[in-house]
């Protein structure tokens, strides 16, 4: 009873004073001139997954986004302004992600924000920063799909990763598949898209199946795998899983050959290279390509973080996307989000994996599409690269 | 008759791994009361053991014997430091242990970052039982988990320590009367405990991912074994191990996994409606 009185008392007081707080802010954007506003510094707001399953891929994400944000403050910022930064910790949840976002849009007044590494994050962000029209940029290989013009992706969508990678596989490797994955949006979605490809290039699905974040013994799974005898094994894990999967998938040799499009230098320099020695993977970005860009990037990164540490194509998609961001500032010369927003198609520049341009008509960047080979000390070794690719979203149009 | 075998090897896989970590717990919550929320904590420890001193130069079988000391003596520091000043306020417990469990993890990813911890199995061979080959790493666990339990269930049956244990556990105040030193007794117990999810973190290393916030996966289900299996002894731990990984084994067979989760939990709440106890009655 008491507690309940309680509750009642806390909301009540803290619903007064969050309408105290929104009058405030719409009387001092009233008052601002907006030569003054205009001259302040530029807010991005970062969250992400930096505790939770994806602990492991959002600490990269973050430091990417750090290098990126410093890189262009030394050059002089944007336009001359300064960008300055808040980061948050979703906890790789929905709820985390909706309070995050909430409170960079109505707290903080954020120009934009960045980061997020699974698409629950994603979609819970949006469910906030959409219908409150700010721009969100999320850098995340993803299902694809999204067709919103307060949303830009920077990392590949399946058009991009399977589509080209499933005929290169039909034929040099095989032609019935078995995808295993966790039990979400992320995974089920492109399972799809690789069933599809396979019927298209002449192969089968053998077997799908998912299983909840934080499964303990894939056993049974693995006699599957053996009874389909497929020619190739798809793996879909998220985070931490993903490892559980390698080890035991090491330790039980179902058979089928391993490649997938959710691995990376995180995930494979962190156990012992015979679980994942050979495993064939797509990405947009590799620590080990070679090029100018990406000796400095790379050189960068190692020079401020650690010489043992490397980069994977989610952060390298985050640095990325703080760039565009910045190069859509200035061509609109403004932050108003409309302007920043229309701006960003046709951007093109020189990125670590390569040169990227940003699609308008479905605001997705169109990203490189590459074929590592995974090493013993879990970096990979470059096979084919089939460059950048236009993303693809059905039925979209933007612009 | 393999498909048979495979079945039941990988039922007793995931039965072992309940047991390891169930067997901890039992000591702290089913035998002591005490609602640890760090248990799963003390796992992650154990398995970072086995990355450092493996990143060492060490063995695995050396990890598996410094491990669960590591393991008692922070159990011990955390019974005299926390704990002890709680066995009364059992809701107070629960905001410490957690609150402790915040700590480790954190603590943890502050020292060693957020990158998964580098282990190897100490064997990658598969071997040959009865006509299947099956991993012999899972074997070993298989087998060393069953050793623990009887070793765990003759401490606490046969030995001095375990008398006085049971007797406190049956009344505290006349133990103390009797001349039970009932603080010590507490502080090893737990210590033991700790030791023992230690131990699990180490075996379990070799099969999942190692980061500062793998206990969790193991938390809430080492209370749902415990609870169903009936909390306060070892035959409990194997009885709740037994039903839980063997159901969810068994289903997976059948349905897809996430469901198969999902019915366990279905059939556990039916079966503590119907023997509020547990499967084995103290």
């Amino acid at each position: 009873m008491t507690s309940t009185h309680q509750k009642c008392i806390v909301s009540r007081r803290a619903m007064i004073q969050g309408a105290g707080a929104i009058s405030l802010t719409g009387t001092s954007y009233l008052a601002a001139p907006s030569i003054l506003y205009a001259a302040d510094k530029i807010k991005i707001g970062f969250h992400s997954a930096l505790t939770g399953l994806e602990t492991l891929l959002g600490e990269t994400q973050l430091n990417c986004f750090k290098m990126a944000v410093d890189e262009i403050n030394s050059s002089g910022g944007i336009d001359g302004r300064e960008i300055e930064y808040l980061v948050e910790d979703n906890q790789t949840t929905t709820r985390g992600a909706i309070d995050k976002t909430r409170k960079f849009i109505f707290e903080d007044n954020v120009d934009v924000i960045i980061g997020m590494i699974t698409s629950l994050e994603r979609t819970a962000a949006l469910s906030v920063s959409a219908p409150a029209k700010q721009l969100l940029i999320y850098p995340t290989y993803y299902e694809g799909g999204e067709c919103e013009r307060y949303l830009a992706c920077t990392g590949q969508i399946p058009n991009q990763s399977v589509d080209p990678f499933v005929p290169w596989i039909t034929e040099n490797v095989g032609k019935s598949v078995y995808i295993l994955g966790s039990d979400y949006g992320w995974p089920q979605e492109t399972a799809k898209a690789i069933s599809t490809a396979f019927e298209i290039n002449g192969g089968t699905t053998v077997g799908t199946e998912f299983f909840p974040f934080g499964v303990q013994d894939l056993g049974p799974a693995m006699d599957r795998i053996k009874a389909s005898k497929p020619d190739v094994v798809w793996e879909l894990f998220a985070g931490a899983d993903a490892l559980t999967f390698l080890k035991q998938y090491k330790s039980f040799e179902p058979g089928g050959f391993l490649l997938t499009n959710g691995l990376d230098e995180l995930f494979t320099t962190a156990v012992d290279g015979a679980n994942v020695e050979g495993i064939i993977v797509n990405q947009s970005y590799f620590s080990s390509l070679k090029s100018s860009a990406n000796d400095k990037f790379l050189a960068n990164y190692k020079n401020r973080f650690g010489q043992d540490k490397w980069v994977n194509a989610i952060a390298e998609a985050t640095y990325i996307a703080v760039y565009l961001y910045s190069k859509s500032v200035e061509k609109a010369g403004s932050t108003d989000t409309e302007q920043v927003i229309d701006a960003m198609a046709g951007i093109s520049f020189e990125a670590p994996q390569g040169p990227v341009s940003f699609e308008g008509s479905n605001n997705h960047l169109a990203v490189n599409s590459i074929l590592g080979r995974c090493r013993n000390d879990g970096l990979y070794d470059i096979i084919e690269n089939f460059g950048a690719i236009t993303p693809t979203v059905a039925g979209c149009s933007l612009t | 008759m393999g498909a048979v075998i495979t079945i039941s090897l990988n039922a007793m896989t995931l039965i072992s791994i309940l047991m390891l970590v169930g067997l901890g717990l039992a000591i702290i919550y089913g035998l002591m009361g005490v609602i640890n929320l760090s248990h799963g904590d003390f796992v992650t420890i154990g398995a970072f053991c086995l990355a450092i001193i493996q990143g060492l130069g060490g063995s695995f079988w050396l990890a598996l014997l410094i491990a669960p000391l590591i393991g008692a003596l922070l159990g011990f520091l955390t019974e005299q430091a926390i704990i002890r000043f709680l066995y009364a306020r059992p809701l107070a417990t629960i905001m410490a242990t957690w609150g402790l469990s915040l700590i480790i993890q954190q603590s943890l990813q502050l020292i060693f970052g957020a990158a998964p911890q580098k282990v190897f199995s100490p064997l990658t061979t598969s071997i040959n039982l009865l006509g299947v080959n099956y991993p012999s790493y899972r074997v070993v666990m298989v087998a060393l988990s069953i050793a623990i339990i009887v070793m765990a269930f003759v401490i606490i049956r046969k030995t001095k320590f375990g008398l006085d244990l049971r007797t406190i556990i049956q009344d505290r105040d006349m133990a103390e009367a009797l001349g039970i030193d009932t603080k010590f007794v507490y502080s090893i117990a737990f210590s033991l405990g700790t030791a023992l999810a230690a131990i699990a973190g180490v075996l379990l290393a070799p099969l999942t991912a190692v980061i500062a916030q793998m206990g969790i996966n193991y938390l809430a289900k080492s209370f749902f074994v415990v609870i169903v299996g009936g909390a306060g002894s070892v035959p409990g731990v194997v009885a709740g191990s037994l039903f839980v990984g063997g159901t969810e084994t068994l289903l997976n067979y059948i349905v897809p996994t996430t469901l198969s989760q999902a019915l366990v939990l279905v059939f556990a709440i039916i079966l503590v409606r119907v023997r509020p106890s547990g499967l084995v009655r103290t």
